[in-house]
């Protein structure tokens, strides 16, 4: 556990260092207020609904899914490319410590990051009066939506030691793990009328974070898509580890 | 202290080491030599738990690397090739970081750090950030992260490479002097180490050790040359 605390803390403090940082935060908040408020037919003020479902909410697995790659491109990576993996792996620390300690400091900039974006809900607090079960259910949700694409981002970071490699490959990982939920897609395969298909669309949907997310943001709390959410990220760190570990033997 | 018995590591079908066997006492520094491509570092990678062995054993003060890693990890100072740093961080930083992986708390944390920024010539450099540091600093902060917790064995590859003739000097000197107390495995390229530094020295090519003894007994199986004999036991990359 203080293995976890020491790394959760050189995570985060090594994050906060970089001005890189503060450029990625600065975009994350452009984007997600820009979609919020300037989306061409979906304007949150003009539609003088102080419901942030499908304002606010429905972009966030879109935004997360560049941003959570973004945010842990770098987590085993650079231990890769600086040799540091050979300095922490000789240390007495578990392999599954390093991995989740650095898991859980990828989350708290996600956090933070996330906190940034109640100036949303602070401006449609002042001009309406939003629900607060949905709003703390949606960025329940948004929290582990974007879990979820840091543990996928760091399981393919212990594969390689390029960024943008990891960048690469992590990104259409998460925006196919939206897509394939995602409503339209979803329409097609149930109005396909074929049974395969549509069993398929149902098999993708159960995949996908959308489903899972699109309940949080209604303000369901459902205990099925939290053990989802949860046991992804848990099976990608998993992964990690057995990664980690075999490539050294 | 350092107990290595039939050791073999493979990568695919080529062995890197090859039925390795030695060990190192208290008190003992042991120089390894060997020309690039030996076998030195993978060697060391598996005395240290970075690298699991193919086969054999490896034992630290009694505790098998392979059974108990952590314990035996606690047991040993590490400075691997190259000496990688977290270059985000500034010295302190880092030094704070590796004594709380090592454990130590509060007092006891700070009185590590202090000695080891003493004894590797740390003091003008403490909180400059890694990433500006002279590969001379960059070695000795990481050789201070290796002696943080005091170590009974310490492992250290090629811990003179890149450092000026002062620097290293002082690094055979501190070699010399912490041998009188722990196990010291180090390995080097730089023959006139071996008489620096070393109450032993062995000589590996291709994975096996070709020459063991002390320095002198070394030297006179090289009719009074060290290279001489380094010459002529190992095989030449470019001949290869």
């Amino acid at each position: 556990m203080k293995n976890i605390w020491s790394i959760f803390c050189r995570e985060v403090s090594s994050f906060f260092t970089s001005p890189l940082a503060y450029v990625l935060i600065f975009i994350f908040l452009v984007a997600v207020n820009a979609l919020t408020f300037l989306w061409p037919g979906r304007e949150l003020i003009e539609s003088e609904q102080a419901a942030l479902k499908d304002y606010f909410f429905f972009y966030h697995p879109w935004v997360l899914a560049f941003y959570g790659p973004l945010l842990a491109m770098r987590t085993l990576s650079d231990e890769h490319r600086q040799g540091t993996i050979e300095l922490i792996s000789t240390m007495p620390v578990r392999t599954i410590e390093l991995v989740f300690g650095k898991f859980l400091g990828g989350f708290t900039v996600l956090f933070v990051s996330l906190l940034f974006t109640l100036s949303v809900v602070i401006t449609v607090s002042i001009l309406g009066n939003p629900d607060p079960g949905p709003l703390f259910a949606g960025y329940l949700g948004s929290l582990l939506v974007g879990g979820t694409f840091i543990a996928v981002t760091i399981a393919v970071s212990a594969l390689t030691r390029s960024q943008v490699i990891c960048v690469a490959v992590s990104i259409p990982i998460c925006l196919l793990l939206c897509l394939i939920g995602f409503d339209p897609v979803q329409n097609f395969f149930a109005d396909s009328g074929v049974n395969v298909l549509a069993a398929f669309g149902e098999l993708l949907a159960s995949i996908s974070v959308m489903p899972g997310f699109t309940d949080f943001s209604k303000g369901l709390v459902d205990i099925r898509y939290l053990f989802y959410f949860l046991s992804v990220i848990a099976l990608c760190l998993f992964i990690t580890n057995t990664v980690l570990q075999s490539k050294r033997a | 202290m350092i107990d290595v018995k039939n050791l073999t590591k493979q990568f695919g079908h080529k062995a890197a080491v090859d039925d390795l066997s030695f060990s190192v006492e208290k008190g003992e520094v042991l120089g390894f030599l060997g020309p690039n491509g030996a076998g030195k570092s993978t060697t060391m990678r598996v005395i240290t738990g970075f690298l699991p062995a193919t086969a054999g054993s490896v034992e630290i003060c009694g505790i098998s690397v392979k059974e108990h890693p952590e314990d035996a990890k606690r047991k040993i100072g590490y400075l691997p090739e190259s000496a990688p740093l977290y270059d985000d961080m500034t010295v302190m930083g880092f030094l704070k970081f590796c004594a709380n992986i090592r454990g130590f708390k509060g007092v006891a944390r700070t009185q590590a750090i202090d000695r080891v920024i003493e004894t590797c010539f740390l003091q003008t450099v403490v909180r400059q950030s890694i990433d500006t540091l002279s590969k001379g600093y960059r070695h000795r902060t990481c050789l201070a992260q290796a002696l943080l917790h005091d170590p009974e064995v310490l492992v250290l590859d090629e811990p003179t490479d890149g450092l000026d003739p002062n620097q290293k000097h002082e690094v055979r000197k501190l070699i010399s002097d912490l041998g009188k107390e722990k196990t010291i495995i180090f390995s080097t390229h730089i023959l006139e180490e071996v008489d620096a530094s070393c109450t032993r020295a062995m000589i590996i090519d291709q994975g096996k050790i070709v020459a063991e003894g002390s320095p002198e007994s070394l030297r006179q199986a090289g009719d009074g040359s060290l290279t001489a004999l380094f010459r002529k036991l190992t095989t030449s990359e470019v001949a290869a």
